[in-house]
């Protein structure tokens, strides 16, 4: 991996760890699932997926997951941020390789944030054994108007970055 | 440079088809909120009480009072709600009467789930 290419990613990966902790100070949206968060550290995810590709967007999502359950969250954080991450990444990453000539990244994005709070919701409803998939009223929403900002996000940063920030 | 960043350099915010999927997803997501105010809500017969993976199930007609592991629950007038409860955030209480079948009352910290069933496919257990 070349030095620019290793400094990029670890960069993202900082900045997504930030935005992990700081969600984490947020009143608790998801009352019934300790741990689980608005999934606005996949901004950076998303972001090195344009710039690194699949592999550059996965290496900041896991670790980022694996670091911020280690330095901020407890063992809850990773089960829910793993499932939902890998989940709503797989899925912006088979988007993106189908159709970014047609769409563009914010609607790539709203889907992934929708998809990162459903896997939430299911995962908090098979660990307490509780029927909670009514709870999708507000998870369902939330999970749109985050990814919605992420992919205005994304799509502006990923605009304005100069040429050479991109390539080895 | 990606391709898929070539295509986001030349491309605009919004496309005819961004806004088409936006636009799917936001009914999609809107649809349980609109289900739940459209369709009356079914009362609830009976509530399910989980401690410690441990179930019980009381009628809704029957008034009663339990002390669960410092948390008491009250079923009053077939709702059944949290009246006390000394865990720290106290969502448990503020969720205050529910008796509405699929509704329920969570306390995270000691798990202890309270959930009103019925038989609609909303309010059933899992």
């Amino acid at each position: 991996m070349s030095t620019k290419k290793l400094t990029r990613l670890s960069l993202f990966t900082t900045l997504a760890l930030i935005m992990s902790l700081v969600e984490s100070a947020l009143p608790p949206l998801f009352w019934f699932a300790p741990g689980a968060k608005l999934g606005l550290a996949n901004l950076l995810s998303l972001i090195a997926l344009f710039t690194d590709g699949v592999i550059g967007g996965y290496i900041v999502l896991i670790i980022r997951i694996l670091l911020a359950s280690v330095f901020g969250g407890s063992f809850s954080t990773l089960i829910y941020a793993l499932p939902a991450g890998v989940i709503s990444y797989s899925m912006q990453v088979l988007l993106v390789k189908l159709c970014i000539k047609k769409i563009g990244v914010v609607s790539i994005s709203v889907v992934g944030g929708v998809l990162h709070n459903v896997t939430q919701t299911v995962i908090a409803s098979l660990i307490t054994g509780v029927n909670l998939y009514s709870l999708i009223i507000y998870t369902l929403p939330t999970g749109f108007v985050a990814g919605l900002f992420v992919g205005v996000v994304a799509y502006f940063t990923l605009k304005h970055l100069p040429d050479k920030f991109y390539g080895n | 440079m990606t391709p898929q960043a070539e295509q986001l350099k030349k491309s605009k915010i919004f496309t005819v088809f961004d806004v088409i999927l936006i636009a799917v997803v936001l009914i999609l997501c809107l649809l349980p909120l609109f289900f739940k105010l459209i369709v009356p809500p079914e009362k609830g017969k009976t509530v399910k009480i989980t401690h410690n993976g441990v179930s019980q199930t009381y009628s809704l007609n029957k008034n009663a009072t339990f002390n669960i592991d410092g948390a008491v629950i009250k079923i009053e007038n077939g709702a059944v709600f949290f009246e006390s409860n000394d865990c720290p955030t106290k969502q448990c209480v503020h969720t205050g009467k529910i008796s509405n079948a699929g509704d329920s009352a969570i306390c995270m910290p000691k798990g202890i789930y309270v959930q009103i069933v019925g038989d609609g496919f909303d309010g059933s257990s899992k």
